[in-house]
């Protein structure tokens, strides 16, 4: 974002010198901190509402049964980690908050997993299989319940502000499946092995 | 009244039941959640002046509408909608501009058009790319992120084709 912020001030005002829309360039430098304003209001109002009913799910223990119910999934996906491992519990803690939609619990989480899973691999700082595997899922991101950009949608004039909720499962779930295919791909037992070979080489030289 | 209606409200009651069951000071638990979360918005707001007012400029100085319609060729043969295209490019980017520019998509077009609908699915099936790699990679210190970047990127493009399609598809 350091070199991008500045970039895209200056290109946009250069280029809009040559599409002849410096007027609009103005105009938008002018009048979107306003919009800025308006958004953070529907955003802090949804992220406000949706944490407070989130802490009572935490509160009442039932995050914690849906995370009991993603064991399986999570042993699926991560065969060599025992389930009792603290690596495991945050993977599963993690999932659970973004499938819920929870993304901010989930960071917290998330960064543990990461650091466990470190650990108990004995990668020495170097991103493993799983660890890959768990951060992908993270960016493509599965959640049952949009809640934000319904809001945004409502605000805008939607009629029906969850009626795309079948296409965002589909959607997720899709992209997911692709983001675990590539890893699987692109970690297979050779690739991964010449890597960290090269690495440990590199650090030795 | 369709199914997708019952959703939240079922939602809902269950996590409220289930608090009562649980003795749980639903009140204060709300108020609790909710100040965090509050909190958290506030430390976005100045990025999200900065995003807004960035993608205020990209999209009225016309930067935009020369690279979507350059790859128009490619989405229309697939027939993701054009004036996606920026947001499909920014999304893996920056979180709050690509909200940004989910907002000013959804006011230009109404947000039940299909470009609209589009739009947020693309939006909620899929995360910020760097900034997520960037905050897990950076906190737990680990190194080599080529791999999850490039995988990262293959799942978010199936994303954005998929959300086209699933919207086509679903809502027609």
């Amino acid at each position: 974002m350091k070199f991008l912020f500045p970039f895209i001030f200056i290109a946009s005002i250069v280029f809009s010198v040559f599409s002849g829309r410096l007027e609009q360039v103005t105009n938008a430098v002018l009048g979107e901190s306003l919009n800025a304003a308006e958004l953070f209001i529907t955003l802090a109002a949804s992220m406000a509402f949706w944490g407070g009913i989130m802490k009572i799910a935490e509160k009442s223990g039932f995050t914690d049964i849906i995370a009991r119910l993603f064991k399986p999934l999570a042993k699926l996906l991560f065969p060599d980690l025992s389930t009792k491992s603290k690596a495991f519990k945050a993977i599963v803690m993690n999932l659970t908050a973004n499938l819920l939609g929870l993304g901010n619990a989930a960071t917290p989480s998330g960064i543990e997993a990461v650091k466990e899973l470190s650990k108990e691999e004995k990668s020495s700082g170097y991103a493993t299989k799983n660890i890959i595997t768990f951060v992908v899922m993270n960016t493509a991101s599965i959640q049952l319940l949009p809640v934000t950009i319904a809001t945004l949608r409502l605000s805008n004039g939607s009629s029906s502000p969850f009626d795309i909720i079948p296409c965002v499962i589909i959607t997720s779930l899709v992209s997911v499946c692709f983001g675990i295919f590539a890893v699987k791909a692109l970690c297979s037992e050779r690739n991964l092995k010449t890597y960290a070979k090269r690495k440990i080489a590199d650090e030795f030289n | 009244m369709n199914l997708t209606d019952f959703i939240i409200p079922s939602f809902l009651i269950i996590i409220f039941v289930h608090a009562i069951y649980k003795r749980v000071d639903i009140f204060e638990a709300f108020v609790e959640g909710a100040t965090e979360n509050l909190k958290v918005a506030v430390s976005i707001l100045p990025s999200l002046i900065a995003l807004m007012t960035c993608v205020g400029m990209l999209r009225s100085c016309g930067i935009l509408d020369v690279l979507a319609v350059l790859v128009s060729p490619a989405t229309n043969l697939i027939g993701f909608p054009s004036q996606c295209v920026p947001l499909a490019i920014l999304r893996p980017i920056s979180g709050s501009g690509a909200t940004a520019m989910l907002v000013s998509i959804l006011k230009e077009n109404h947000p039940d058009s299909f470009v609209g609908r589009v739009a947020s699915v693309l939006c909620a099936s899929t995360e910020t790319t760097f900034y997520t790699i960037a905050v897990y990679y950076g906190a737990a210190k680990i190194k080599g992120s080529r791999k999850t970047i490039a995988a990262a990127l293959v799942a978010d493009f199936a994303g954005f084709i998929f959300s086209a399609l699933t919207v086509r598809l679903i809502m027609g």
